[in-house]
């Protein structure tokens, strides 16, 4: 059977070509896996957890250096990246674990927090706990939800909150995730979080633990111990419908997560005040991974519906897909290596585009503002986080001056980086750029990623300023040959039209959100797409500074004075929008709040809205109750062809510079270092791939389509 | 036969059942019932509980039975049918006063070996074969009974009219709606009553007025006939229209009105258009309509009045809740690379058959399923334009999305130097929810959204040795039937049933069931 387009390959590469040379995999460490055998799961496949690898860069008394941690079965491993890329030297492994009885699925070493004396990595399990372990001094410091009083369902992802040496954040198979503060010694108490949530979101919500206890809710467990406990912080629900979290990943700023979940949502949330900023869904299925672009603009998520979607953080939507895996994506990741952009102001210059710091100014007024219990969220409290995003963010991530992959203030190096190509690059897409009304010096942009999958593929794509940005325009469907699949698209930006969409969608949405309506249904998320409408319907790419400024004023206005004034109404909403005001308004009859405390109650934000449904009980007492166990299936019908999910022919389709079969069985991981990418295998193994030397190969200027 | 031998869900694995579940999340109406093996029966009960759980399905299969018992259909030799055993098995399940248990299909199963010799033994079967074979089965039952209800009610109308006017306009009726021939029963039925008959066109009615008259007669008549229009049957709407047409418009039996662009419902292609494409061992498309739909070119489209509703009739003749709910319409696309013509074919399915690779996707199988081929070769296309055989291309993209969509995974394919059937067990992941890619762009619900309703699993090494489960969904709870055990399984365990790469006694999806959500 002959495909068209497509070489049947069975055979497993170990070298690709791409643009800039030749990438090879290399030998690695002899002594890697020890048993030198794949691994196979014992039992039935769902029980079996990922092979994981988690690769940090900390300061711990050696050289900087990257660390490893990488569980595979039942044992953990820890080590010096160094190490591994030794081939005729025994792996050193730093520390080494085996556990009994649950296994090990996600791990996270503490940046932050790391020294010569101590450097902690948080460890989540099979049956919810999560244990922090020193892997100097290879002691297990502290174990949380141990007793899975909390949570009994698996963690599907652990990490440490950035900036922060105690708090971290667990996300489980269930929906739920925890926030924890370690330097709190746990107890065997059982968490009792407030009744009324302590932030109704869209489509999640999030409790607070009541730490103040009366002698009636004290909690005594069988071992006749009142104490209550400090531990979790909060309880966030994800999803009604029982949906399990993926993944998820804090910006490169730090003040946002972004939530990857089984119900195909994707959420990003600043996790100190729980707002949401934008939200995505997936073509079908879930997503399974997200990855943050270097300087936070993008976020690049993997599903099981094959694709690849790029999602704009400014923009709020979506505006590239790529099709190439044969199977489930399972992890993607920008390369920042290899990730060109401008700096901010040239960056808003010629392309209108804020960054994040532009859209959230940090101002100090949060800093006091916190959580219910004021001493989390410590990176809010940090004096050293700055506002100017990015610039600060590379120093304190102990770039050096070489191999800082991004900066601010010039165009994004390469170690070896050959300005000779660059300017080639910028010759060749000069034209392409006037194309699309952009001025032809407008420094070029691309973001590389990569993505690897379930079909054992490893897949880079690369997108630049004309997939960026042509996608509000022109409207080109695909960018490839082989899949001319829809080819009339209207004329005028899709995203207009996914906006306008927006709002014709919007219109039929019950503005009481009718009381006999599941919550999850039209209401929710149909009201959602009128917040995201930044540009209202904007194409032109010139006006999208204007628009976003504007918008700019009207959310920032409110972020500022976020959660001061309960009873301030939304009055800076969408203007166009008159049934959003409608929806403001609902919002803030809503949030009244009972308890009389005065934080938190994120009024002032349109994307904001409350749900005012009801459950089916009804009641004041439910309104806020969510937790019906039932599965309330979304009007998913609703999100097609708006922003959180637009049509396939209303985004471009992109098509991967290489996609190639690099192992037997699914690759689980894929982690981007300066000199070579690391794979993972679900046999138990690492590969890894070195990137070519600019100086052997000379560099050729073909531009990616 | 390992793994068939039944197990006995006693009292325990009830009580089991209903604890895991939760008595108050026991869903007030549903029922669990596991069904007994008989041997080798798995791969009918698998397909049984899956289509249970079909709702739709089931609830046709219900309505159906009860318009049985409020005799509509008639009762004559209709208790027999794979359709009524199948209808019988379905209201024991919905009628059992306890919530779990275990069922023997007896009769199903013994009427399923009567009417289909190859099942009529102990070996091992094919689940999808099974499948193909019981829908085939209810469509043709449906057909039948639509037929004779359509004879009787002429039959009745005729009786009951006593003009001439009436007997000859009942006469051009029968002659404008004879659609199926040799059908034996209905012969039977209209030779008892002396009424002409369903014949093709070109066979004259036998009654006295001359059949070439084909001017109306009487158009009084039309008061009386209205009276029929009551009923609430399509063809006495029909009839009440054409008698209503007036002088001088004669019906012409517009022999050229070629039903092109009628789809043929419940039609399924015997052959492949596209010789790459693999055969399944097992479907041979065994739902093959026998009576030609093509008779609607009788139909004149010349008449106005009629037009239609006849049409209608005529569609809805072969159309039965069957193609409601599983049939969808594929494009069969070929391009002759020499002339360049572009042929569309339409082609109805009522699942999909798809090649699998290993560490694959469902929806990859999909894609690769509607790729562009190139027929050349010993494959070259018989090019109409050309005359002559030419390379083309050729590609398939789904026209019309059926209710429930059910996709069949080619797991068993025939090794040429083992000389046998070997089970492919490939690591094919599917998820929850799912769209399609591959449709047509005229398509008019292209971007439905499906929802993972029920999965048939093939337990074992190969087609011969092996044991079928099956795993539903049911109020937002997942349940494997395996035969006379039923348990809840967390949606995470599913990835138990994508199949194992190096196992080969692998439990592997073999027919994945969606429904749409609209």
């Amino acid at each position: 059977m002959a495909l068209e387009g497509a070489s049947k390959d069975n055979d497993v590469k170990v070298r690709f070509n791409i643009r800039e040379g030749i990438y090879k995999q290399m030998p690695i460490s002899e002594y890697f896996y020890p048993k030198r055998v794949p691994y196979v799961n014992q039992g039935p496949a769902s029980t079996s957890t990922t092979v994981k690898t988690s690769i940090t860069r900390i300061d711990d008394g050696d050289e900087d250096c990257d660390r490893v941690c990488f569980t595979v079965g039942r044992e953990l491993f820890y080590f010096g990246y160094k190490s591994l890329v030794q081939p005729s030297q025994h792996l050193e492994f730093l520390d080494k674990r085996t556990y009994k009885g649950v296994q090990p699925t996600c791990h996270h070493i503490n940046k932050f927090s790391a020294s010569n004396e101590t450097v902690k990595v948080a460890v989540g399990f099979t049956a919810g706990q999560v244990q922090v372990i020193d892997v100097k001094t290879k002691q297990s410091l502290q174990i949380m939800n141990e007793d899975r009083s909390v949570e009994k369902s698996r963690v599907t992802c652990v990490k440490w909150l950035p900036e922060s040496e105690n708090v971290l954040l667990s996300a489980h198979a269930s929906g739920n995730m925890y926030t924890y503060d370690v330097s709190q010694p746990s107890t065997n108490a059982l968490p009792i979080f407030h009744t009324q949530p302590h932030i109704l979101g869209e489509g999640y919500t999030i409790y607070a633990l009541k730490t103040k206890t009366t002698s009636s809710s004290t909690s005594s467990n069988g071992n006749g111990n009142n104490a209550t406990t400090k531990n979790p912080l909060f309880k966030w629900i994800m999803a009604t419908d029982g949906s399990g979290i993926h993944t998820f990943q804090f910006s490169p700023c730090g003040r946002f997560v972004a939530v990857a979940m089984q119900n195909g949502y994707l959420r990003v949330i600043n996790h100190s005040t729980f707002e949401m900023h934008g939200c995505m869904k997936s073509y079908f299925g879930g997503l399974l991974s997200c990855s943050w672009s270097p300087d936070g603009r993008y976020i690049v998520t993997g599903g099981e519906d094959d694709l690849v979607n790029v999602w704009s953080f400014c923009e709020k939507c979506v505006i590239a897909r790529g099709y190439g895996h044969r199977s489930w994506v399972s992890e993607v990741s920008f390369d920042p290596f290899c990730c060109f952009y401008p700096n901010d102001s040239d960056m808003k210059m010629f392309y209108g585009m804020p960054s994040v710091a532009d859209l959230y100014p940090k101002h100090k007024a949060l800093a006091g503002q916190d959580c219910a219990n004021n001493n989390s969220c410590e990176n809010v409290d940090n004096p050293t986080h700055s506002s100017t995003g990015m610039g600060d963010f590379v120093q304190r991530n102990n770039f050096s001056e070489d191999s800082r992959p991004h900066c601010n203030g010039e165009v994004g190096l390469m170690p070896h980086s050959n300005m000779r190509r660059l300017r080639t690059y910028s010759n060749v897409s000069k034209f392409s750029r006037l194309s699309i009304g952009l001025d032809p010096c407008s420094p070029p942009i691309c973001y590389r990623f990569g993505s690897v999958g379930q079909d054992a593929h490893l897949c880079l794509w690369e997108i630049d300023e004309n997939i960026l940005f042509n996608s509000r325009k022109n409207r080109p469907t695909v960018l490839t040959t082989t899949q001319k699949r829809r080819p009339s698209v209207g004329s005028g930006g899709d995203c207009s039209a996914a906006y306008n969409s927006t709002t014709d969608s919007g219109s039929e949405v019950p503005v009481n959100g009718s009381s006999n309506s599941e919550y999850s249904s039209n209401g929710s998320y149909g009201q959602y797409h009128y917040y995201n409408n930044i540009s209202g319907g904007n194409i032109d790419v010139s006006q999208l500074v204007t628009t976003a400024q504007s918008s700019n004023a009207s959310n920032s206005g409110t972020s500022a004075t976020l959660n001061l004034q309960k009873d301030k109404k939304h009055s800076r909403q969408n203007a166009s929008n008159g049934v959003a005001s409608k929806f403001a308004t609902l919002g803030s009859h809503e949030r009244k709040n009972k308890e009389g405390k005065e934080h938190k109650r994120n009024l002032s934000l349109p994307h904001f809205s409350f749900r005012s449904t009801s459950n089916q009980n009804g009641g004041a007492s439910t309104k806020y109750g969510i937790l019906n166990k039932k599965a309330q299936p979304p009007q998913l019908i609703k999100t097609l062809g708006t922003t959180l999910c637009p049509k396939l022919d209303e985004t471009t389709l992109l098509e991967p510079l290489v996609c190639k079969k690099i192992a037997q069985s699914r690759i689980t991981g894929i982690n981007f270092m300066e000199d070579c990418i690391i794979t993972t295998c679900q046999d138990g193994y690492l590969q890894l791939w070195k990137r070519p030397n600019p100086r052997a190969t000379s560099p050729s200027p073909d531009k990616p389509k | 036969m390992k793994g068939c031998l039944p197990n006995i869900m006693g009292a325990n694995a009830s009580a089991a059942l209903m604890k895991e579940i939760g008595p108050e999340q026991f869903p007030p109406n549903e029922r669990y019932f596991g069904l007994h093996n008989f041997g080798n029966t798995c791969y009918c009960n698998s397909v049984l509980q899956a289509l249970f759980f079909c709702q739709p399905f089931r609830d046709r299969v219900l309505q159906y039975r009860t318009q049985q018992h409020n005799g509509k259909h008639g009762s004559n030799g209709k208790k027999d049918t794979l359709l009524a055993c199948l209808c019988e098995l379905f209201y024991n399940i919905v009628s059992q006063k306890k919530k779990c248990g275990v069922l023997q299909p007896k009769k199903f199963v013994a009427r399923l070996r009567k009417e289909y010799e190859s099942f009529d033994n102990y070996m091992q079967h094919d689940a999808h074969e099974l499948f193909n074979c019981l829908l085939n089965s209810i469509h043709l039952v449906l057909i039948e009974e639509k037929k004779a209800e359509r004879e009787r009610k002429r039959l009745e109308m005729q009786s009951s009219t006593t003009s001439q006017g009436n007997g000859v306009k009942r006469e051009r009726l029968s002659f404008f709606r004879s659609k199926k021939k040799e059908d034996k029963d209905i012969h039977t039925l209209s030779s008892k009553v002396g009424a002409s008959s369903f014949v093709p066109s070109d066979t004259m009615p036998s009654t006295s007025a001359a059949p070439d008259s084909l001017e109306i007669q009487n158009i009084t008549s039309a008061g009386s006939s209205s009276s029929l229009a009551t009923s609430d049957s399509p063809a006495s709407t029909a009839d009440t229209n054409e008698s209503l047409m007036g002088n001088g418009q004669v019906p012409k039996v517009d022999q050229e009105s070629s039903d092109e662009g009628k789809p043929q419902n419940g039609h399924l292609s015997t052959e492949e258009s596209t010789p790459s494409k693999t055969f399944s061992f097992f479907s041979r498309n065994k739902f093959s309509k026998k009576a030609s739909s093509s008779k609607s070119s009788e139909l004149s489209s010349s008449n106005s009045n009629v037009p239609h509703l006849e049409e209608e009739d005529e569609s809805e003749a072969n159309n039965t809740w069957i193609n409601d709910i599983f049939q969808g319409t594929y494009t069969t696309i070929t391009r002759c690379l020499t002339c360049e013509t572009v042929k569309n074919k339409d082609e109805d399915f009522l699942d999909l058959s798809v090649d699998i690779e290993q560490n694959t996707s469902i929806t990859h199988c999909l894609r690769v399923f509607s790729n562009q081929q190139m027929l050349s070769g010993e494959h070259k296309y018989s090019c109409e334009v050309c005359r002559s055989k030419q390379e083309a291309q050729i590609q398939m993209r789904i026209k019309k999305l059926p209710t429930i969509l059910a996709l069949h995974l080619k797991r068993f394919k025939y090794c040429d130097t083992l000389n046998k059937y070997t089970k492919l067990t490939y690591r094919v992941v599917f998820p929850f929810d799912l769209r399609l890619f591959n449709t047509t762009d005229d398509a008019s619900n292209a971007e439905r959204l499906y929802d993972l309703i029920g999965v048939v699993v093939h337990c074992g090494s190969g087609p011969y040795r092996g044991h079928y489960v099956s795993i539903v969904k049911s109020h937002d709870m997942w349940l494997l039937f395996d035969d006379d055990n039923v348990e809840k399984l967390e949606p995470s365990g599913m990835e138990d049933f994508y199949g194992v790469t190096a196992d080969k006694n692998s439990e592997s999806g073999y027919i994945l069931f969606y429904q749409s959500r609209e």
